[in-house]
C-alpha cells in the first residue's frame, strides 16, 4: 500500500496506493513505510488517493512524522482529498503537518 | 428628653425673690404670726435663702439679709436662728432674740412650720393641675391628629394639618416640616412663614439636630445672627424647638417650631408633643412614599397587562382551520416583555389565504400599538383596494403593501420606527406562494418531494425606513405536502446559555425531525427543541412561527431499521462501511460531508471496541443496528466484554506528541449525540446520532435583504 515512486535529490516520494488508512491497515502501513523512513530524511506523501483516514491512520502518518523529525529530516504532505483534510482538520493536525496542494509544491517547499 | 440640647436656665429654681411662695408665706405671717410676737414681746425674722423679712422687729434690726444682721439686738441679747424642720431644704429660719427655748418660740416655729407646709401643698397643687392641662392640650392634638390620619388621604393635606394643630398652642409660633429627598432638605409644609427653598441637610442647626438625632430648644434667646450657625428663618427666633423626623427605614428631617417676638414655654410636655408631632409626620412621609411605589409598581403590571390584552386580541389572531387543503400550525410564546409581533390571516376564497406575519422595532405598549396599527392599515388598505378593483380580482400582495407603505411608513419614519413584515399569498388554485419580504426573517418552504429546505427571502427594506421604496413579490410554486414556516426573530435569535443562537439552522433541524406530520407536531418539536436549547421556559422575545402545511396530512412515514452482525476484527471496517453507505445512500448523496463524519464516528466506535473491549482478539459479536429516518440516524452498536467509561480516557493532545488518543474526540465532534449505555442483559451500547444537512439556501432573487438588525 505503500509506493515509492520517485527521488528528486533526496527527497523521497512516497504514493499511499489504498483508499482507506485505518485500524485494519495501519500496521501494514508502518511497516512498510519504515524502510523508506530509514533509509531517507525528506518525505513527500502523496495521499491522493486516500479516501477515508480515521485516528488510527492518522497516529501512522503522526509517528512517521515524529520519526523523520528526531532524526532531522521532515514530512510534507500532498493531494489530501477533501474527507481526509476534514479529519485531520478536526483534530487540529492540519496545524502540525506541512500540507500541499500538489507534489510540486511540497518538493519545492522542502528545495527552498 | 434627657439628652436634650437644652440651652436655657433651670424653669423649676426660681430665686427666693422670684418664689411665687415667699410672698404668701409673708402675707400668712403677717395675719398669724406678727400679732403672737407682739404679745409675746419678742423680735421676730423670716429667712428664705438668706433674703431677711422682718415680720416684728426692733429698729436695730431692720437689715434686709442674714449676712448685714448684727451680732446682737439693742437689748444686748444675741439672736438666735431656729431652723423650720418642715422645709430645710428651702433655708427657711426664723429669727428670734436672745429668749429662744421658751414656749412661746417653739409655738411660732411651729405655726411657721405649718404654714410653710400649706404653702408648699398649695404651690405643688397648682403647678400638677398645670401640667394636667398641658397634658391634656397635647393629648387633644394627638387625637386630632390621629383622627386627621383616619380622614385624610393625601399627604401633603395631612401635613398641612399636623403643622397647623403644632403651632396652636401659643399664638405667632412659625412651624416648618423638613425632609431629606435625594440628598436635599426640603420643606414639604410650612405654617405662618413663607416656603424655604431647599437646602443642604449637613448644615445650621437644623442641620445639627437631624445629624444628632436630637432635640435643639432654645428658650429666651438673644435674637440675631450667632454662633449657632441658625438657619435664616431662625435668626430672629427668641424661642424655638427643632425636633428630628426620623423613621426606622432611615427616612430624615425635622420639625423646627419657633416664635420671633416672645419667649414660649417650651416645657418637657410640650417639647415631647413637638416630637411626637414631627414622627407622625415622618411617618405619614415614608408611608407616602411607600404607597407611590406600591402604586408605581402597580402601574407597571397594568401595563404590561394591557400590552398582553393587546397582544392577544390585537395583534394575534386565531388562524383559519377550515380552508380545505391547507392545515395551519401556530406557536405563540410570549415573552414576559411585550413584544411587536403581529399575524394576521385574511381569507380571500376557499382557495387563497393571505397571511401576513410582522415584528415591530422595539418592546412595550409603543410597539404593540404600532402593530396593532400596522395589521389595522393592512386590512383598510385591502379594503380601499377591493373598493376600486374589478369585479372578481384580488389586489396583489405587493399591491397591498405598497398602499400600506404609502398611508403607514411616513408615519412610522416620524416615530422613529420601523416594522419588518413578511407578506404571503398561499393559492391553492395557482399551487404558488407569492410573498413580498420587507426586511422580515427568511420564509422556509420544505419541499416534500425532495425534503429539501429552501430560506425564501426577498430585499425590500423594512415599512418605514424608506418612503421611495417600491416593494415587489416573489412567486414560489408548491406541491402537496410542502410546508411554508413563516416566523419572527425570536425563534432564530432565541440564544442557549452560552450565548449562541438558535439560528435558521435549529429550525431547520426541528422541520427535519418531522418532516410529513401535521404542522401541529412540527409546532410541538420546535417548541420542545427550544426549551432544551435554550434551557429555559420563559424566553426573552415573543417567539411566534406559522406553518402551513399544503394539502391533506400524510401518513408519518416509518422508519427503516437494518442491522448487521460482525466479528472483533479490524478487518471487518471494510465491511462496516460498505454496509453504512448502502444503508444511508440517500443522505450520503445529499450531505457527503455529514456522510463522512457518520463514517468516521462509527469507525472509531467498532475500533475502540475491538482494541479495548475485545483486546484485538477476534471470538466476539459486535452487532450494529442503524435506524433510518429522513435526514437522520440512528446508530446503537452492542458489545460483549468490559464497559467503556469515556469519562476515564485522556483528553486528546493536538500538538501531535502523541498518536493515538483522539478516537473519542473524533466521536464526540463528529455526530450530534453519542451516548455510552449497558443493557439489561450486560452487553454495552453505543449509541450515535447523525442529523444530515439538506439545506439548499435558495434565494427568490439576488442581493441583500432588508434584515432589520436589533
Amino acid at each position: 500500500m505503500v509506493q515509492l515512486v520517485e527521488k528528486a535529490g533526496d527527497i523521497a516520494m512516497v504514493v499511499l496506493s489504498g483508499e482507506n488508512l485505518d485500524a485494519s491497515n495501519e500496521k501494514d502501513f508502518k511497516r512498510e513505510i519504515r524502510p523508506i523512513l530509514e533509509a531517507n530524511k525528506k518525505v513527500v506523501l502523496d495521499m491522493g488517493k486516500l479516501l477515508f483516514v480515521d485516528s488510527s491512520g492518522l497516529g501512522a502518518i503522526l509517528s512517521c512524522l515524529r520519526q523523520l523529525n528526531s532524526a532531522g529530516g521532515d514530512l510534507k504532505l500532498c493531494e489530501m482529498t477533501k474527507p481526509v483534510r476534514t479529519l485531520f482538520e478536526l483534530v487540529r493536525m492540519h496545524r502540525i503537518f506541512d500540507i500541499y496542494n500538489s507534489r510540486d509544491e511540497a518538493l519545492r517547499a522542502f528545495q527552498r | 428628653m434627657d439628652e436634650r440640647n437644652d440651652q436655657s436656665p433651670s424653669p423649676e429654681r426660681p430665686t427666693a425673690a422670684a418664689d411665687s411662695r415667699w410672698p404668701k408665706l409673708l402675707g400668712r405671717l403677717e395675719q398669724t404670726v406678727r400679732p403672737l410676737a407682739r404679745r409675746l414681746g419678742l423680735a421676730l425674722g423670716i429667712s428664705l435663702d438668706g433674703n431677711l423679712e422682718w415680720l416684728e422687729a426692733h429698729e436695730s434690726c431692720r437689715c434686709r439679709s442674714l449676712t448685714g444682721l448684727p451680732p446682737a439686738d439693742s437689748a444686748g441679747d444675741s439672736l438666735a436662728l431656729v431652723p423650720i424642720p418642715m422645709a430645710p431644704e428651702e433655708g427657711l429660719v426664723v429669727l428670734c432674740p436672745g429668749a429662744a427655748g421658751g414656749p412661746g418660740l417653739s409655738a411660732l416655729v411651729e405655726i411657721v412650720g405649718m404654714a410653710w407646709a400649706e404653702i408648699e401643698r398649695d404651690a405643688e397643687q397648682e403647678s400638677l393641675l398645670t401640667e394636667i392641662g398641658a397634658c391634656w392640650e397635647c393629648l387633644d392634638t394627638l387625637f386630632r391628629i390621629h383622627a386627621d390620619l383616619r380622614e385624610i388621604h393625601q399627604a401633603q393635606v395631612l401635613l398641612n394639618r399636623i403643622l397647623e394643630r403644632a403651632v396652636t398652642f401659643h399664638a405667632g409660633l412659625k412651624a416648618v416640616l423638613w425632609i431629606e429627598s435625594e440628598g436635599r432638605l426640603k420643606a414639604v409644609a410650612c405654617r405662618n412663614t413663607v416656603p424655604w427653598p431647599d437646602r443642604d441637610p449637613g448644615e445650621g442647626l437644623i442641620g445639627k439636630t437631624i445629624r444628632n438625632r436630637m432635640t435643639t430648644v432654645l428658650n429666651a434667646r438673644t435674637p440675631g445672627p450667632d454662633s449657632q450657625q441658625a438657619e435664616p428663618e431662625l435668626s430672629d427666633a427668641v424661642s424655638l424647638v427643632i425636633a428630628p423626623a426620623g423613621t426606622r427605614e432611615a427616612l430624615i428631617g425635622a420639625l423646627a417650631l419657633w416664635h420671633d417676638t416672645e419667649p414660649v414655654p417650651f416645657d418637657s410636655t410640650r417639647i415631647r408633643l413637638i416630637e411626637s408631632v414631627a414622627m407622625q409626620a415622618a411617618a405619614i412621609v415614608e408611608s407616602d412614599r411607600f404607597h407611590q411605589a406600591s402604586l408605581e409598581g402597580e402601574r407597571l403590571k397594568n401595563e404590561l397587562e394591557i400590552g398582553a390584552k393587546i397582544q392577544q386580541m390585537l395583534l394575534f389572531k386565531e388562524p383559519p382551520q377550515d380552508i380545505p387543503g391547507l392545515q395551519i400550525g401556530v406557536i405563540m410564546i410570549p415573552s414576559r416583555k411585550v413584544d411587536g409581533d403581529f399575524c394576521e390571516y385574511i381569507r380571500h376564497s376557499n382557495h387563497c389565504l393571505d397571511i401576513a406575519v410582522g415584528d415591530v422595532m422595539g418592546k412595550g405598549i409603543p410597539a404593540a400599538l404600532v402593530g396593532a396599527a400596522t395589521k389595522s392599515q393592512i386590512l383598510r388598505s385591502l379594503c380601499s383596494l377591493l373598493a376600486v378593483a374589478r369585479s372578481g380580482t384580488t389586489p396583489s400582495p405587493a399591491q397591498i403593501v405598497n398602499a400600506v407603505h404609502q398611508e403607514l411608513s411616513e408615519r412610522l419614519i416620524d416615530l422613529d420606527c420601523f416594522v419588518t413584515l413578511c407578506y404571503a399569498r398561499i393559492d391553492l388554485d395557482a399551487r404558488q406562494l407569492d410573498l413580498v419580504d420587507c426586511g422580515h426573517t427568511k420564509t422556509i418552504h420544505v419541499d416534500a418531494g425532495s425534503g429539501s429546505v429552501r430560506m425564501l427571502s426577498g430585499d425590500n427594506l423594512p415599512l418605514g425606513v424608506s418612503m421611495r421604496e417600491v416593494y415587489t413579490q416573489n412567486t414560489v410554486p408548491f406541491s402537496d405536502g410542502d410546508m411554508i414556516v413563516f416566523y419572527s426573530d425570536g425563534i432564530t435569535e432565541a440564544r442557549d446559555p452560552e450565548g449562541a443562537f438558535f439560528g435558521e439552522t435549529g429550525l431547520a433541524r426541528s422541520l427535519q425531525d418531522c418532516p410529513c406530520g401535521p404542522p401541529d407536531e412540527f409546532i410541538r418539536t420546535l417548541r420542545q427543541d427550544l426549551a432544551a436549547f435554550t434551557r429555559t421556559e420563559a424566553f426573552a422575545d415573543d417567539l411566534t412561527c406559522v406553518a402551513v402545511r399544503i394539502g391533506g396530512q400524510e401518513p408519518a412515514q416509518t422508519s427503516l431499521v437494518t442491522q448487521l452482525e460482525l466479528s472483533s476484527r479490524f478487518q471487518q471496517l471494510g465491511r462496516l462501511r460498505e454496509w453504512l453507505r448502502e444503508v444511508y445512500a440517500r443522505d450520503a448523496h445529499e450531505d457527503e460531508d455529514g456522510f463522512h463524519l457518520l463514517d468516521l464516528a462509527l469507525t472509531e466506535v467498532f475500533t475502540n471496541i475491538v482494541r479495548h473491549a475485545c483486546h484485538e482478539e477476534p471470538g466476539y459479536l459486535i452487532r450494529i443496528q442503524a435506524e433510518s429516518r429522513p435526514h437522520r440516524a440512528v446508530i446503537t452498536v452492542t458489545y460483549p466484554g468490559e464497559f467503556f467509561d469515556p469519562g476515564t480516557a485522556p483528553p486528546p493532545d493536538f500538538d501531535g506528541n502523541r498518536e493515538g488518543g483522539f478516537g473519542l474526540y473524533i466521536i464526540s465532534q463528529a455526530v450530534d449525540e453519542v451516548s455510552y449505555s449497558q443493557t439489561a442483559q450486560g452487553d454495552n451500547q453505543v449509541r450515535l446520532v447523525k442529523r444530515f444537512q439538506s439545506i439548499q439556501q435558495g434565494e427568490c432573487n439576488n442581493g441583500a435583504t432588508g434584515r432589520k438588525g436589533r
